[in-house]
């Protein structure tokens, strides 16, 4: 990564007067252009991201015309990240775009930052190369691949180029899969730290991933405490429910009769009967009538309450005839 | 950053992230093939999302049942006393 910046913008530095031809001195780069950003147009391109944009498309084109050439250089290189680019480097086609666009300046301005103590010595500035390297691929990549890797560093990786400049960070495959992998992943955490409270006040992954699994499991325990205490409301408002109704069936047999049969019976009304409610008509049954209608009576609002539509019509009109004759009777 | 300090966490964060990996129901219904990290912060992600909608409509429920009962009645005393254990 630290590498990236001279390599990526190698093709323009090529026309610049400040451009160091020796290997050995190109680590100093960096440093030189946190300096001296405006010194020349080419240099501008550290600071503004469209320009890097748009510098990394000419490049994208450039090397895209000439691809026939680089496919040779290209092959050794691809072969010695054979055994573990498959993987790495399937994703960054994938999930890139919107992570990448976000940041390319900072990132570029931290690696200058990160290089410049020490661009010195080019040696300093290789091993914080393999270093940073090793971290990119962290448990993923074995040594020896490590070793091979730092080869593209010295050729130009061209081939790799015209895949990935289009977004103006890295050149070579693995720090841009890692970076993409990484933020991927911190943009998760980012979005964890919205979802965990408190845990944006934590600094470090380690702390943040340890507050995340408390707290999912937290909240774990809380739904399980939750769940276990609506399990237990629940009989109990069953229960209550049951007996409620019991008590209903017992006691207010007169209310719920009278709910149901609020029209007045059809009966009634065609034979001339005063149009009194239901209510009423019972309320007088209940005084007048004799005791074996009454017992008819007194099984007709359980019915009623339990059936519905054409059922309730029909036992009504039976339950109602006696009542009816009852009622003739005594109006008359 | 020295390479053994970062070495250290490295082997912290792998650490945390298996043990998320095993409370995450998703995750550890896959068995022991470990996702990518970030595959695996997006489940997590996700996970606590529905947790969250479990708790609220959990306690809606809760606290729907307790509206709906007379607040005087020995049942409600019984519900009240669950719910302050």
């Amino acid at each position: 990564m630290a590498a990236f910046p001279y390599q990526h913008h190698h093709p323009l530095l090529l026309d610049s007067p400040y451009l160091p031809n020796s290997p050995i001195k190109l680590p100093q780069l960096p440093l030189q252009l946190g300096e001296m950003t405006n010194a020349s147009p080419g240099f501008l391109y550290y600071n503004a991201p469209e320009a890097i944009a748009e510098a990394s498309a000419t490049e994208a084109r450039t090397f895209g015309s000439s691809n026939s050439l680089e496919s040779a250089i290209m092959v050794p290189s691809g072969d010695n990240q054979m055994d573990y680019s498959s993987s790495v480097l399937v994703e960054p086609h994938g999930g890139e775009g919107p992570t990448k666009a976000q940041c390319p300046t900072e990132k570029k301005r931290k690696n200058i930052n990160d290089t410049s103590p020490n661009s010195d010595q080019s040696k300093d500035t290789k091993e914080s190369k393999s270093r940073r390297q090793k971290k990119f691929i962290e448990d993923k990549k074995p040594k020896a691949d490590e070793v091979k890797e730092t080869k593209p560093y010295e050729e130009p990786p061209t081939g790799y180029i015209h895949v990935r400049a289009r977004r103006g960070q890295a050149t070579d495959s693995h720090s841009l899969a890692e970076r993409v992998r990484r933020e991927k992943i911190s943009e998760r955490m980012k979005l964890l730290q919205g979802l965990v409270p408190g845990c944006d006040k934590i600094t470090g992954k380690a702390l943040m991933l340890d507050e995340i699994i408390n707290y999912v499991q937290s909240l774990q325990n809380q739904v399980e405490f939750l769940s276990m205490k609506l399990a237990s409301v629940s009989p109990v408002m069953n229960d209550f429910a049951v007996d409620f109704n019991g008590h209903v069936d017992q006691q207010q047999k007169v209310g719920s009769m009278s709910q149901v049969s609020l029209p007045l019976p059809p009966v009634l009304q065609k034979n001339h009967i005063e149009p009194i409610t239901f209510e009423e008509t019972i309320a007088k049954d209940y005084m007048m009538m004799d005791p074996s209608p009454f017992l008819l009576h007194g099984q007709g609002p359980l019915d009623f309450s339990q059936d519905n539509g054409v059922q309730v019509g029909n036992e009504r009109q039976g339950v109602l005839h006696p009542m009816m004759f009852n009622n003739m009777c005594s109006f008359q | 950053m020295s390479s053994r300090r970062s070495r250290i966490t490295e082997e912290e964060i792998n650490e945390l992230i298996s043990k998320l990996q095993s409370v995450l129901p998703e995750a550890r219904r896959r068995g022991a093939s470990r996702a990518s990290a970030s595959k695996l912060l997006k489940e997590t992600c996700n996970y606590i999302k529905s947790l969250h909608r479990e708790v609220d409509d959990l306690s809606d429920r809760l606290s729907d049942l307790m509206a709906s009962m007379d607040t005087n009645s020995p049942q409600a005393e019984i519900v009240r006393s669950l719910l302050q254990s």
